[in-house]
């Protein structure tokens, strides 16, 4: 059985994908909705990037927009950069070529991601026949070979199935065989587990971080689940508003977290140790508005900690003095004088302790 | 399994139901005995004209007369003299041919008239002798003499056994199933030719639109849907024959039964065009609301994700899940094309059964408008079956 | 959900722009407007016909200086004439007056008949529904042409026959659509509140249920009528129409045979314009107003 994966014979390492800049405007009746306001980072090979962000932050019209996978009415700018070559303003003409083969990706629900009317054969074959010229009796070993390495039991029996014959891990697990199907160099996940049990959730990722291992692939991962993003990749880029606010190595984000919005992200997270009923701390507020963004900080005026400056001027993106990996943006980061003058008086006032 | 049976079942107690009707209503409002014997059977209203022979008279009303007279043989009536028959035959005498029924007496065959008839009375003429019989042989012959439900029972037992009955208007023969094997072809062939042509234009049109959704030539081209639909067939009609069959004769004007079967099928496109044209509009529509909510589908991005060209997401992926409801449609709209064929067969002169039925009403041909009636009413039956099974054809997830 | 976010996450996952869009745009528009205003002046025309400065619809105006008729549209017969010299301008205002009536006869009549079974059987529901219900299922299931045909052909075909059949017709479309309606509203905190405070049902159905019902069914009044009027026409063509008055269905029949349509297109022509314009405006009007509403079931 001969099955060609892509991933034999390729530089392994590197920079992959580089952004700078990216905006992405849509022109709606309101106005123009900045969705993505100017980010800036770059992604080495084989390396796991989770963005993480409330919804509406912008950070899945980034996924699409470095895919080039949004609708025609969004007016895009900046660059981006993957393998070298510029694929920004590239039509879809062009980016069809790099869609399965080079980039793929994982979406949110797999209950409405693959389509209803063709077995489940048929979905995972397209890609292989399109990019790699695969005959149908090879493509078809191909699948079952992908069934097999995201642990589908049976898949010989599954190739013949429809969607709607397979439980929803199950078919997330066909979503991300057809995404690697022809071995692609850059996954996007975007919220990969959020419509699943919590008992897949893990399991998917577990199989996502072990397929970019064995493939050497690169994976951006998106969520709005800070703890998703923890134990599976290496850097963490935190959105808000359509920027983005901080960025860092996995380890060094949590270990000094800078911005008070990636700090509040972490406090709305349930954790095991607290007691049942522990009653979580949300983020008061709306996301900010795409249209007319806040003139000086975008969280500003959810932010516990923000002071006069934070409304007038906006935080420039700066290097952390904990390392030189880490970049955030605000005026009075966690740690700051100012951040500790604010937090005891919060802390009193509202009674609870520790939580932090 | 039970879904199927309860299915059949509807199915037939709705053509139970429509024959039902059908039957009822031609038996009672019409007068099946005129359509076998003609005049002969139907009594009619005299007032004011006079005849030579033996009947009954009413004097013209406004002109006062003392009464009836009573002669012997025809003589030359005057106007406004009223004459009854007497008859020494053993037939039996129509005393609803007579009116008004209470003047009336019949005694050892002579029939009298009271004289209390007066002017404007309705008394109407008797019938003839011959023509009595004729009318008792018919009403034996055509079981018309038996009660409405045992004619409906019979009638539905030869129609179920293939035999539709005889035709009245020509007193029976050719039977009405010869009639109709020589019809239903031809209609059958237009229909599916205008239903091919329907789809073959909305298919392309929809797919086209969609894939341009709101832009100029979208807008432009659900616009042009509104002016087709606008345009009643008979019109359609009329000026496609205008424009393709007069002005630029690319088309014969009518039809011609005898000529080639290929060529038959050229001389049927006008009037498939004329069935196509609006029902292409309304699939157009339909499809192209549909497909354009297919399209925002994710499954469809996952597939522009995966590297399928624009092509193959529109006629792989978003096609097949935006047919539901142009099956559904396609289905209950044969009822309605039925209904424009009959148009257009009698503008392009189609020999089909929408000439049939047509020319069936003027003769008041209750059989053959029974017949037709039920035919249509089992194809929309079938048809809305077959739209079930296609339909679990191209949704798995409804497969039984 | 905050309504940019809705904004933007609906932007990133429609493809182009969603049907929804169009249809929720809750603005009637300079067309519609300009549909009313044709309606208003076919209606005027129609119903001010003997008094308008028109030439009799059935004179046989012979003008020897013009030849022999048909004459084609001049400045005197604006649009030309038929073989008997008559002006079918005229002919085709006073058609309109009959093809009018029957269209609006026939759709009051589906109104009230189809509109009053269906909200007593979406109401009452049980037997009386299933009953009602397979009855309308047997009326749709005929193709409405033949069941036309049927009826016109065993009565006389008196304006009042042709109009009540079409109407007749339009009561199953219609009373689904109010049954659908009413079951919809019928289920409503108002209605049940109405109940539980001790409502009698005539005044539940008439105060709580006519109002909304009332609402989608007025909306599919004006595609009625069009669909009413060019099913006249269609009777007209099978020889089936009002006996004695002139409609349009008649008057395009009467242009419509092989020699007219070669020498004299104008006869059936100017009918059919006339006719096209007004159920286009119809459709349109009715089409705008359904949106404006938003009734969703498309039952005519």
């Amino acid at each position: 059985m001969t099955v060609r994966l892509q991933t034999e014979g390729r530089v392994s390492e590197g920079t992959l994908l580089e952004i700078a800049d990216v905006k992405t405007h849509f022109r709606t009746e309101r106005g123009l909705v900045r969705a993505v306001d100017g980010v800036t980072f770059s992604l080495e090979r084989g390396k796991a990037l989770g963005i993480v962000g409330e919804s509406g932050s912008g950070k899945t019209v980034l996924s699409r927009t470095i895919m080039g996978l949004l609708p025609s009415t969004a007016v895009l700018s900046g660059s981006v950069r993957f393998a070298g070559q510029e694929i920004l303003g590239l039509d879809a003409r062009q980016m069809r070529h790099l869609w399965g083969s080079e980039m793929s990706m994982v979406f949110q629900n797999p209950m409405v991601s693959l389509n209803p009317l063709m077995k489940i054969g048929k979905q995972i074959i397209e890609p292989l026949q399109i990019h790699l010229g695969m005959d149908k009796t090879n493509a078809v070993a191909t699948a079952e070979r992908l069934l097999r390495d995201v642990r589908i039991p049976e898949p010989e029996k599954r190739l013949g199935q429809f969607p709607h014959e397979l439980s929803g891990g199950m078919r997330q697990r066909v979503m991300i065989a057809i995404a690697l199907a022809c071995g692609p160099t850059l996954l996007f996940a975007d919220e990969p587990t959020t419509a699943l049990d919590v008992t897949v959730q893990a399991q998917i990722l577990e199989l996502i971080g072990e397929q970019r291992k064995d493939r050497n692939m690169s994976v951006i991962l998106v969520t709005h689940d800070l703890g998703v993003v923890a134990g599976h990749t290496d850097e963490i880029a935190v959105m808000y508003g359509g920027r983005l606010v901080e960025k860092a190595p996995t380890r060094e984000l949590f270990a000094n977290m800078k911005m008070p919005y990636t700090k509040s992200l972490m406090r709305s997270i349930p954790k095991l140790e607290d007691p049942s009923h522990t009653r979580l701390l949300t983020i008061p507020g709306r996301p900010p508005d795409l249209v007319n963004p806040p003139k000086g900080c975008r969280f500003a005026p959810r932010c516990a900690y923000a002071r006069e400056k934070c409304v007038q001027h906006e935080p420039p993106l700066i290097v952390s003095d904990t390392s030189s990996e880490h970049f955030y943006a605000c005026w009075y980061p966690v740690g700051s004088p100012e951040f500790e003058e604010r937090d005891v008086e919060i802390m009193t006032n509202v009674g609870v302790g520790g939580s932090a | 399994m039970n879904y199927w049976l309860q299915r059949i079942g509807m199915s037939v107690l709705l053509l139970l139901s429509v024959s039902a009707l059908t039957f009822g209503a031609m038996n009672v409002l019409g007068d099946p005995l005129f359509n076998i014997l003609g005049p002969v059977a139907r009594t009619k209203d005299v007032r004011g004209t006079a005849q030579t022979d033996g009947y009954a008279y009413q004097a013209s009303k406004g002109n006062p007369t003392a009464g009836l007279v009573v002669l012997d043989e025809a003589d030359e009536l005057a106007s406004g003299q009223a004459l009854l028959v007497s008859t020494d035959d053993e037939l039996p005498l129509r005393t609803d041919t007579i009116a008004p029924l209470d003047s009336v007496t019949v005694e050892g065959g002579l029939v009298s008239i009271a004289d209390t008839v007066s002017p404007g009375d309705s008394v109407v003429n008797g019938p003839e002798p011959e023509q009595l019989f004729k009318v008792a042989q018919a009403e034996q012959e055509f079981h018309l003499d038996k009660p409405l439900p045992e004619r409906y029972a019979r009638w539905l037992a030869d129609f179920v056994t293939g035999d539709m009955g005889p035709q009245f208007s020509k007193t029976g023969e050719p039977p009405v199933t010869d009639l109709i094997k020589e019809r239903l072809p031809r209609s059958v062939m237009l229909l599916v030719m205008a239903q091919i042509l329907a789809t073959a234009i909305a298919i392309p049109w929809s797919l086209w639109s969609a894939s341009k959704a709101n832009n100029i030539v979208d807008k432009l081209s659900t616009f042009s849907t509104f002016l087709i639909i606008a345009l009643p067939n008979f019109a359609l009609g009329v000026i496609l024959k205008y424009v393709f069959a007069i002005k630029l004769s690319w088309f014969p004007q009518t039809f011609n039964a005898s000529d080639p079967l290929l060529s038959q099928v050229w001389q049927m496109f006008l009037p498939a065009l004329t069935i196509a044209l609006p029902a292409a509009a309304v699939y157009q529509r339909l499809l192209r609301t549909d497909l354009i909510t297919t399209l925002q589908e994710d499954f469809i991005l996952m597939a522009r994700s995966k590297g399928v060209s624009r092509r193959n997401v529109l006629f792989r992926h978003a096609l097949r899940p935006s047919l539901f409801s142009f099956v559904t449609v396609f289905g209950i709209n044969t009822g309605a094309l039925i209904g424009g064929s009959l148009i257009a067969e009698t503008i392009f002169r189609v020999p089909g059964l929408g000439s049939a039925v047509v020319e069936a009403v003027a003769t008041e041909d209750f059989p053959i408008v029974l017949a037709i009636v039920m035919i249509i009413a089992t194809a929309f039956v079938l048809v809305n079956v077959v739209v079930d099974v296609v339909y679990s054809l191209i949704d798995p997830r409804v497969r039984r | 959900m905050s309504e940019i976010e809705l904004v933007a996450d609906e932007i990133t996952n429609q493809d182009d722009a969603s049907p929804e869009a169009e249809l929720i745009t809750r603005r009637l528009g300079w067309a519609f407007w300009l549909c009313v205003c044709w309606l208003v002046v076919i209606v005027l025309a129609a119903v001010l016909a003997p008094w308008l400065p028109l030439k009799d619809p059935n004179a046989n105006l012979v003008n020897r200086d013009l030849g022999r008729p048909p004459y084609s549209p001049s400045s005197e017969f604006w649009f030309g004439s038929d073989q008997d010299a008559r002006d079918v301008f005229s002919r085709t205002i006073f058609g309109a007056r009959v093809s009018l009536t029957v269209g609006f006869v026939a759709i009051a009549f589906g109104m009230v008949i189809g509109g009053t079974l269906g909200i007593l059987s979406g109401y009452f529901r049980g037997w009386w529904d299933r009953i009602i219900s397979f009855a309308f299922v047997v009326l749709l299931s005929f193709p409405a042409l033949v069941l036309a045909i049927l009826i016109t052909s065993l009565l006389d075909r008196g304006l009042m026959t042709i109009s009540l059949t079409l109407g007749f017709l339009a009561i199953a479309p219609v009373g689904r659509l109010a049954r659908a309606t009413t079951i919809q509203y019928a289920e409503r905190e108002f209605v049940v509140a109405a109940r539980t405070l001790g409502a009698r049902h005539p005044r539940i159905i008439i105060r709580e249920l006519l109002p909304n019902v009332v609402i989608p069914m007025g909306a599919l009044a004006l595609l009625g009528m069009a669909v009413a009027i060019v099913a006249e026409g269609g009777l007209a063509f099978l020889g089936l129409s009002v006996q004695k008055e002139e409609t349009w269905g008649k008057l395009i029949l009467l242009g419509a045979g092989s020699r007219d349509l070669e020498k004299s297109p104008w006869i059936s022509m100017a009918p059919i314009f006339i006719l096209f314009l007004t159920v286009l405006a119809l459709n349109f009007a009715g089409d705008k107003i359904r949106a404006y509403f938003d009734v969703k079931e498309t039952a005519l």
